[in-house]
C-alpha cells in the first residue's frame, strides 16, 4: 500500500516537461493585391425642414467645411453629389461644401495601389457651426467610408429634439435600406423602417423622430442592400424657441466586449446645475453614457470615467443592459476637466457617450456631441483637423502596457507616456495632426467654436492590399 | 429363395475403429456370404486379409489411393458381386460396428417387403448405445438435409418408422441389382449428399426405401465429428453439409428453379451468412462462403447430376416424406438444447457456475437504480434541451436527415474543400447510429444524450460494478462515483460528444468483455451462444468506444489482452472482439500512414477537437476538472482507494492501481501532443490532445477499487468508508455537477443561413467559401452550400490540409479568388468564381473591425449581391453564372462503407440475444424469485 501511495505521489508531482507536434501547419498563400481606392464620403450641410407647412421636406442650410489630409503621392478627386469632380493635391486641402461629398483616393505615381492604407492614405473631416434659430450648435464629423451594416448610438426624439437620419450613396447602384430602431425595450414595431430607397449618386434623409417619437433611448441600425451607404444622424436640439446643440453621430465601430471613448471633456458643470433650476427645458444636459446590446443575453457592464490627473478623479458606472436593446446610464458626481470612458461587457456591446457643453454666456448657450467609441490601434495615424476653432486630440490607453506617444501638428510635436488605463489631451493645430504610437491607443479631437463642441474621432479606413496571405481549409 | 450378402467394408485411416466393425460383423447370428475389405488408408493399419465373415472366410482385401472416394471404393468392391434380386450388398464405414443380430433384423424387413431395395438400420452411439443418432433421413422444405432421429434417448419410440425419404449409407443393405442399374453412389454428388441422392434415385427407380428399427448398428460417426482427415469429406463437415444441400436442390428442383437458384445464391450465401451470426454461429461461415462460391462454380457437375423426368415423382416423394417445418424447428431447439446441456456441463467443470440470486445481490431496478437516474436528470436541469440540436465549439447539429448522416458514415469522399478523396471520421458511426434514434430529427439524439449523460453512465457503472461486488450501496456509490466524476462534467458542459459518448460506454464494454470473459462476480455466459452474444455486444461496445476515443483504446486493448491471456480458453471468442474497431480504424489509420504520414495523428481526438488546460504535471491535470473548492473532495476516492491493497484482494487491486497510475502517466503524454488543426489560431494550428476520456477510465478504476475496499472490509472500516465516500466525495460532486455551466446552446438544426439550407435541399451543387480576416490573412473555408455539419468534421482533412494548400491547385486558384474578393479591386473574376463552383460568400458575424472592412470590401465586388445579415453573418449571392459541383462524387457508397457495414450488421446480429436464450432466461425466471435481500 506504501509503495503504491508513494508510486502515485511521485507521479502526482513528477514534471516532465515535452511537447510533440503532430501534423504540418498550413503556410499561407501569400498573394499581392491592389488595393481599391479609398473613397470617403462626407454628410454636407445641416438639414432643415424645406418648408415650416410642409412635413418630411428638407434642405440644407449653410455650408460645412471640409479637411482632408492625404498621402503626399496621392491624387484626390472630391466629387460633390451631382456635380463635377474636383481634383485635390498635396497633404492638406480645405473647401466648402453644401451637399453630401465624396473623397476618392486615386493613385498617381504608385499605380500597384499598393500604399499603407489608414488614414495615413486618406482622411477627412467635416465641421460646421450654426447659430439660426433653427439650429445652433457646432457639429462635426469624420469621413466615413460607405458600408453596408451601420450602427447608430445616440439620438433623441423627445419634444424639441430632432433626429435626422443621413442615408448618402455615392455608389453608382441605387441602394434599398431597412432600418431597425433598437430602444429601451428591445427593437421597435413601426411602419416605414424598410424599403427605404437610396438612389445612387444622393442623400436621403430619414426623420427617426417622425417614425418614433418622443423617445429619448435608442440605437438606429441600417442594412443597406444594393449600393453601400455612408449614414449618420444629425440631431439638434432646441430649448423653447432658441436652438440649443446640433451634432453629428458618426458610426460605432464594431460590438466588443472592451470599449474605449475619449474625449469626455467636461465643462460648466456648476451653470448646469444652475440652468436646470431655472426652466425644465434643461432636463437633458446631464452627460450621458449610451450602451447597444444587440446580443441575445444581457450584458452586464462596468464602465469607467477617468480623468486626465489627479483633481478629476473620475466615476464608476455598472448597470445591465437587457439583450437586444439600448439603454442610458447618467455620468454623475464628477467635475469639470478631461476624461476618457474604458467600458467592458460581458457581452459584446456598442456605446457612446453624450457630451454636453454649457456657457451661459454664449450663443448657444448650450452644445452637445455624442462620442463614439473608438477603436485602439497602434502605429502612425492622422487625422484632419478642422480650422477656425480649438482643437484637442484626447488620446486613451485602454491596453495593459503604457504607450509611447507622439503628436505631430503643424510642425510642433509632443512626446509622452500614458500609462495603461489613463487619458492625455494634446492641443493640435488646423490643417492634420499625426498620432504615433507603440501601443493601441484610442484618440478623439474635440473641437470648440465659441463653447460649442464637437468631436471627430480618429477613424482608420483600410481597403484590403499589398502582400496577404490566405488559408483555404 | 435365400438372400446372399455381401458385406462391403470401407476403411479410410480408422484401424482401431474397423477391427471392432470386423469383430462385429463375424458375430452376427445372420453370416454375410462373402466380405469384401476395401482400404484406402493413407498407411494401411493391418493386414486385412487376416479379418474374417461370419461365415469363417476371409475377407477379400482391395486396395485403393487414399484419395478414392465412397462411390468409387463401392464400385470397385461391386465389380465382382453378381447382381440379381437375391444378393444384397451390406454397406459398412469402418466406423460402425453392427449389433449381432443387426444383419438379421435388415433381412427379417427385406423378407416382409417385396420391394424394399435400401434398408437403413438404427444407427446408435458408438459410445453409449442407449442414444439414437440417425434413423432415416430427410429433407427440409428448404431442402436441407435433415436427420429424422438425432441425438435422442432410445426408448423405443421409433420403433414403428418404416418408410423414409433417405438412410445413411453406414449399415445400409442394398439390392445388387437395383443398385447397380441405378448407377451407384454418384460420383458428382459431395460426401454427404451421396446417401440422399442413392435413396432418391431407388425411390424413383420404384422401390422402397426402409428402416429397420430393430437392426442397431453402432455408428462413431468419424466423418461428421471431423476426425478424419478433411479429404475424406472434401472440407469441414460443416461445408459437406452445406454441400449437400446445395447439390440436392440443384440436383432434384426444376430446372428453372435451379438456374434462378444459382443465380441468386450470392446474395442467398450473404444472406445465411448474416443469419450464422444471428444464429451465433460464426463457426458456420466459413463453411457457408465456401459451399455458396463451391455450388456456384461448379453448376455443370451439379447439372450432370440431374435426372430427365423426374420432377413430378421427386415432388411426390417430397410431398410425402419432406420434415413439416415444426419439425424442422423441433430438430433444432433439441440441437441447441443439446448444445446448451454440453456447454453447461463443461463450465461446472470449469467451475464457471453462475451465482445464486442471492450472490448476485439486487436488480438494478430493486436497487432504486431507476429512482437515481432520475435524480441524476434533475441535477441536469441545466441541459434540458430547449432546441433541437445543441450547437457550440465543439458541437454541430448533424444533417436534417438519417440519410445524409448516413451517407458520411464510412464514405470514401468527403464534401470538403473542392471534394476530398479520403477516410471519412470513423467516430460518423456513433453519430449514425444516435441518429438512428431519431431519424425524423438527427441532432435531437445528441441533445437528449448530452441531457441524460450523467444518468447513462450511472446506468453503465452499476452493471461494471456488479462485477466486483454484490452490495447494493457500494454498487450506487461506485455508478454515482463515475456518473458524477469531473471529467464527465466538464466533457458535457463544453459539449464533447465524443468523449461523452466513450465515457457513458466505458463501463459497459468493461461489464460485456468481462461476461465474454467469464470474468468478474457475475460469472461467465454459460452457453456459446451466450458467449458470442456478448462478444457482439462487447466488439460493438469496443467499436464505439474506439471511434470516440482513440487514445482511450490503448488501455482499453492492454487489459483486454490480459484478459484474453488470462482466460486462455476463451481466447478464441475475445480475439473477434476487437474487429470492428479494426474495420472502423483501418482506413484512417493507413491515411495517416500512408498518405500524411503522421501514424500519431490516429490519437487526436476525433470529431471537432477542443484545447485542453495545458498540464505540467499529472496533478495539474486532475485538478483542472473540479473547481478548487471541491479538488478535495474530488481526491478523496484515491486515498480511499489505496485500502483495496489492504484486502485479501490486494493482488488484483494492485494490478488495478498500476493501471490507473499507467492510464494517468498515458493522459499527461496525450494533453503534451499537439495534432493538427487548422481551425485553431495560425501561429500554430494545433489542438493539444484531451485527457478527458482517460480521466474517466482512472476514475471508474479508483471507484472499483473502492467497491473492492467496501466488499472485503469489516463492518466498522466499511461503515468509515461509506461516510468518506458520502460526504467527501458523492456530495461534493453532486453540488459541482448541479451547478455545472452549459457551454453551449441550444437552437435550430442549421449550420447555414436559410436561404443556403433551403437552396441545399433542393439539390444545388453550389458551393461557398467562408471568409475570416486574421490581420493580414484570411481563412477561407471552402464548403458546400448546406454547410459543414459536425458528421464533416475528418481528422485526415485536418491532416491533409497543409499538403492540399502546398501543392493543389485548386486551393491555390481559390486562394486568389478569396484575394480578389477581399481586395475588391475590379479584378475579373467571373471565371475563378464558376471554376471553384462558389455561389455565395458568407462572412461570419464575428463583430470585428476587421470583418466589417471585409464585408465593406465585399459590397464593393462587382460579382456579388448582399443578401443580408444572417443569424450566420453576412452573405452575398455571387451574381455570374457559376458551374455546379461534381455531382457524381456525391454517392454515399464505397468498398470501405459496404464492408464496415457488414461487419458492424455482423456483430449487431452477434450481439442480439436469440430466441433460445430469452427461453431459457424467461424459464429461470419462472422457477426462480427474485429475493430482496441483500447479500451482506
Amino acid at each position: 500500500m506504501i509503495a503504491v501511495a508513494g508510486l502515485a505521489a511521485g507521479l502526482a508531482w513528477f514534471k516532465p516537461s515535452f511537447s510533440l507536434f503532430s501534423g504540418a501547419p498550413i503556410e499561407p498563400h501569400s498573394i499581392t493585391v491592389k488595393a481599391r481606392d479609398l473613397s470617403l464620403v462626407c454628410p454636407g450641410a445641416a438639414f432643415v425642414s424645406s418648408s415650416s407647412s410642409k412635413v418630411g421636406g428638407f434642405k440644407q442650410t449653410g455650408s460645412a467645411t471640409i479637411v482632408t489630409h492625404q498621402n503626399v503621392n496621392l491624387t484626390t478627386t472630391a466629387t460633390t453629389f451631382g456635380a463635377a469632380p474636383k481634383t485635390l493635391t498635396g497633404a492638406d486641402s480645405t473647401f466648402s461644401t453644401v451637399k453630401s461629398l465624396e473623397v476618392s483616393s486615386m493613385a498617381t505615381d504608385e499605380a500597384s495601389g499598393l500604399l499603407p492604407q489608414g488614414s495615413a492614405l486618406l482622411t477627412g473631416s467635416q465641421s460646421q457651426f450654426l447659430q439660426s434659430s433653427e439650429v445652433g450648435g457646432l457639429a462635426a464629423t469624420t469621413c466615413q467610408r460607405p458600408g453596408s451594416d451601420i450602427w447608430l448610438v445616440g439620438g433623441d426624439t423627445r419634444t424639441g429634439r430632432e433626429a435626422l437620419l443621413i442615408l448618402s450613396n455615392p455608389t453608382a447602384i441605387d441602394a434599398t435600406v431597412e432600418l431597425q430602431l433598437q430602444a429601451t425595450n428591445g427593437f421597435l414595431d413601426v411602419p416605414g423602417l424598410s424599403g427605404i430607397s437610396v438612389p445612387k449618386h444622393r442623400s436621403v434623409i430619414v426623420p427617426i423622430t417622425g417614425l418614433a417619437p418622443k423617445l429619448e433611448t435608442f440605437s438606429v441600425h441600417v442594412l443597406a442592400r444594393g449600393g453601400a451607404l455612408a449614414a449618420w444622424l444629425q440631431q439638434k436640439t432646441v430649448r423653447g424657441l432658441r436652438a440649443a446643440g446640433f451634432d453629428l453621430i458618426a458610426p460605432a465601430p464594431p460590438a466588443a466586449t472592451a470599449l474605449t471613448i475619449p474625449g469626455l471633456f467636461v465643462r460648466g458643470t456648476s451653470q448646469v446645475r444652475e440652468l436646470a433650476k431655472t426652466s425644465n427645458n434643461y432636463f437633458d444636459v446631464a452627460n450621458t453614457l449610451r450602451v447597444s446590446n444587440s446580443t441575445a443575453h444581457d450584458a452586464h457592464i462596468l464602465a469607467q470615467v477617468t480623468g486626465t490627473n489627479s483633481k478629476t478623479f473620475g466615476t464608476v458606472i455598472q448597470g445591465t443592459v437587457p439583450a437586444n436593446s439600448t439603454s442610458d446610464f447618467e455620468i454623475s458626481g464628477i467635475t469639470d476637466g478631461d476624461y476618457s470612458i474604458f467600458l467592458t461587457s460581458d457581452q459584446p456591446v456598442r456605446a457612446s457617450a453624450k457630451l454636453n457643453r454649457t456657457n451661459a454666456s454664449a450663443k448657444p448657450e448650450t452644445d452637445f456631441t455624442w462620442l463614439p467609441s473608438v477603436v485602439a490601434e497602434a502605429g502612425v495615424r492622422s487625422i484632419a483637423v478642422p480650422g477656425q476653432a480649438t482643437s484637442k486630440l484626447s488620446v486613451s490607453n485602454p491596453g495593459r502596457t503604457a504607450a509611447q506617444i507622439s503628436v505631430r501638428s503643424a510642425g510642433l510635436s509632443s512626446s509622452f507616456a500614458l500609462k495603461p488605463g489613463s487619458t492625455a489631451s494634446v492641443k493640435v493645430a488646423a490643417g492634420s495632426a499625426q498620432l504615433a504610437s507603440d501601443a493601441p491607443v484610442a484618440a478623439t479631437l474635440i473641437i470648440d467654436v465659441r463653447s460649442s463642441v464637437a468631436s471627430i474621432p480618429m477613424v482608420e479606413y483600410r481597403n484590403v492590399g499589398g502582400k496577404i496571405s490566405v488559408v483555404v481549409r | 429363395m435365400k438372400s446372399k450378402v455381401t458385406a462391403v467394408v470401407v476403411s479410410h485411416d480408422a484401424a482401431d475403429y474397423l477391427s471392432v466393425t470386423l469383430q462385429a460383423l463375424s458375430k452376427q447370428t445372420v453370416a454375410v456370404d462373402r466380405t469384401i475389405l476395401v482400404d484406402t488408408s493413407t498407411v494401411p493399419a493391418s493386414d486385412g486379409t487376416s479379418a474374417h465373415s461370419s461365415s469363417g472366410t476371409p475377407a477379400e482385401l482391395i486396395r485403393l489411393a487414399p484419395k478414392t472416394s465412397l462411390p468409387e471404393s463401392l464400385r470397385a468392391a461391386l465389380e465382382s458381386v453378381e447382381a440379381d434380386e437375391n444378393s444384397w450388398i451390406w454397406i459398412l464405414h469402418d466406423d460402425s460396428a453392427p449389433e449381432p443380430d443387426c444383419l438379421e433384423q435388415l433381412l427379417l424387413v427385406e423378407e416382409k417387403s417385396s420391394l424394399a431395395a435400401l434398408i437403413g438400420p438404427k444407427q446408435i452411439d458408438w459410445q453409449d448405445s442407449k442414444r439414437i443418432l440417425q434413423q432415416g433421413l430427410t429433407l427440409t422444405p428448404l431442402g436441407a438435409p435433415l436427420s429424422l432421429v438425432a441425438d435422442q434417448l432410445d426408448q423405443s419410440q421409433h420403433d414403428d418408422a418404416s418408410d423414409v425419404m433417405a438412410i445413411g449409407t453406414a449399415g445400409a443393405l442394398v439390392r445388387s441389382d437395383v443398385f447397380k442399374n441405378i448407377g451407384g453412389l454418384d460420383h458428382n454428388a459431395p460426401p454427404l449428399a451421396a446417401d440422399f441422392d442413392l435413396s432418391i434415385r431407388v425411390k424413383l427407380a420404384g422401390y422402397r426405401v426402409l428402416v429397420a428399427p430393430k437392426a442397431r448398428i453402432r455408428h462413431a460417426g468419424l466423418s461428421l465429428d471431423g476426425k478424419r482427415s478433411r479429404a475424406w469429406l472434401k472440407g469441414s463437415p460443416k461445408l459437406a453439409l452445406r454441400k449437400a444441400a446445395i447439390h440436392l436442390r440443384m440436383a432434384y428442383q426444376p430446372l428453372w428453379s435451379v438456374l434462378l437458384f444459382w443465380l441468386v445464391l450470392g446474395p442467398i450465401t450473404i444472406i445465411r451468412v448474416f443469419w450464422r451470426f444471428l444464429q451465433k454461429r460464426p463457426d458456420r461461415i466459413l463453411s457457408e462462403i465456401g459451399a455458396g462460391l463451391w455450388g456456384f462454380f461448379t453448376l455443370f457437375a451439379r447439372l450432370a447430376s440431374r435426372r430427365q423426368n423426374v420432377t413430378k415423382s421427386m415432388r411426390a416423394i417430397r410431398k410425402a416424406f419432406d420434415a413439416p417445418w415444426s419439425r424442422v424447428r423441433e430438430s433444432n431447439r433439441s440441437r441447441l438444447d443439446a448444445e446448451e446441456a454440453d456447454d453447461l456441463r463443461e463450465a461446472f467443470e470449469r467451475g464457471d457456475q453462475e451465482l445464486s440470486i442471492v450472490a448476485k445481490g439486487k436488480s438494478f431496478v430493486g436497487a432504486g437504480g431507476l429512482a437515481w437516474m432520475l435524480v441524476l436528470l434533475a441535477v441536469s436541469w441545466n441541459f434540458v434541451p430547449t432546441a433541437a440540436a445543441a450547437y457550440g465549439r465543439a458541437i454541430l447539429p448533424l444533417d436534417h436527415t438519417w440519410l445524409g448522416v448516413f451517407a458520411r458514415a464510412g464514405s470514401s469522399w468527403q464534401p470538403l474543400g473542392r471534394g476530398f478523396a479520403g477516410p471519412a471520421e470513423p467516430f460518423n458511426w456513433v453519430l449514425l447510429g444516435l441518429a438512428s434514434l431519431t431519424p425524423w430529427l438527427p441532432s435531437v439524439a445528441i441533445t437528449v444524450i448530452l441531457f441524460a449523460a450523467l444518468s447513462l453512465a450511472f446506468a453503465g457503472a452499476w452493471r461494471a460494478a456488479t462485477l466486483v461486488t454484490s452490495k447494493t450501496w457500494v454498487r450506487n456509490f461506485v455508478a454515482l462515483g463515475y456518473a458524477l466524476w469531473p471529467s464527465l462534467i466538464q466533457a458535457r458542459s463544453e459539449a464533447r460528444l465524443a468523449s461523452v459518448v466513450a465515457i457513458i460506454a466505458l463501463p459497459w464494454l468493461v461489464f460485456a468483455v468481462a461476461r465474454a470473459a467469464g470474468l468478474g462476480r457475475s460469472g461467465s455466459a454459460r452457453s456459446m451462444r451466450q458467449t458470442w452474444s456478448w462478444v457482439g455486444l462487447s466488439g460493438l461496445l469496443l467499436a464505439v468506444v474506439g471511434v470516440s476515443s482513440e487514445i482511450l483504446l490503448l488501455p482499453i486493448l492492454l487489459a483486454f489482452a490480459i484478459a484474453a491471456f488470462t482466460r486462455i480458453r476463451r481466447f478464441g471468442y475475445l480475439f473477434w472482439v476487437p474487429l470492428p474497431v479494426a474495420a472502423l480504424l483501418t482506413p484512417l489509420a493507413l491515411n495517416l500512414l500512408v498518405s500524411n504520414l503522421h501514424p500519431v495523428g490516429l490519437l487526436a481526438d476525433p470529431s471537432l477537437p477542443l484545447a485542453s488546460p495545458p498540464a505540467s504535471n499529472v496533478l495539474d491535470l486532475l485538478l483542472p476538472m473540479a473547481s478548487p473548492v471541491w479538488a478535495v473532495g474530488y481526491l478523496t476516492v484515491f486515498a480511499i482507494a489505496l485500502f483495496a491493497l489492504l484486502t485479501k484482494r490486494w493482488v488484483f487491486a494492485g494490478v488495478l492501481w498500476l493501471f490507473a497510475l499507467l492510464t494517468l502517466s498515458l493522459a499527461y503524454v496525450h494533453s503534451n501532443i499537439h495534432f493538427a488543426n487548422p481551425a485553431s489560431a495560425l501561429s500554430d494550428q494545433t489542438v493539444n490532445g484531451s485527457p478527458i476520456t482517460l480521466l474517466s477510465a482512472v476514475g471508474l478504476i479508483v471507484l472499483t477499487l473502492f467497491a473492492i475496499a467496501a466488499e472485503h472490509a469489516e463492518r466498522w472500516p466499511r461503515r468509515i468508508l461509506a461516510l468518506a465516500m458520502a460526504f467527501a466525495v458523492i456530495a461534493p460532486l453532486s453540488v459541482q455537477a448541479s451547478v455545472a455551466v452549459r457551454n453551449f446552446q441550444y437552437r435550430d438544426d442549421r449550420v447555414v443561413p436559410w436561404l443556403l439550407d433551403a437552396s441545399s435541399q433542393q439539390g444545388s451543387s453550389l458551393r461557398m467559401v467562408i471568409i475570416q480576416p486574421a490581420g493580414k490573412t484570411f481563412v477561407a473555408q471552402w464548403a458546400p452550400i448546406s454547410g459543414l455539419k459536425l458528421e464533416d468534421a475528418n481528422v485526415a482533412y485536418r491532416y491533409a490540409l497543409a499538403g492540399l494548400n502546398a501543392g493543389d491547385k485548386n486551393y491555390s486558384d481559390l486562394a486568389g479568388l478569396v484575394a480578389a474578393l477581399v481586395s475588391s479591386n475590379g479584378t475579373n473574376i467571373d471565371k475563378a468564381l464558376s471554376n471553384s463552383h462558389v455561389g455565395f460568400v458568407l462572412v461570419p458575424n464575428d463583430q470585428t473591425s476587421a470583418s466589417s472592412d471585409l464585408a465593406n470590401s465585399l459590397d464593393s465586388v462587382a460579382q456579388l449581391d448582399p443578401a443580408g445579415l444572417t443569424d450566420f453573418g453576412r452573405l452575398w449571392r455571387v451574381n455570374v453564372s457559376v458551374q455546379p459541383g461534381p455531382t457524381a462524387a456525391r454517392s454515399p457508397w464505397s468498398i470501405t462503407k459496404v464492408t464496415q457495414i457488414g461487419v458492424l450488421f455482423a456483430f449487431l446480429l452477434l450481439a442480439i440475444p436469440t430466441s433460445t436464450s430469452s427461453r431459457r432466461r424467461a424459464k429461470e425466471a419462472d422457477i426462480f424469485i427474485d429475493s430482496d435481500g441483500d447479500a451482506q
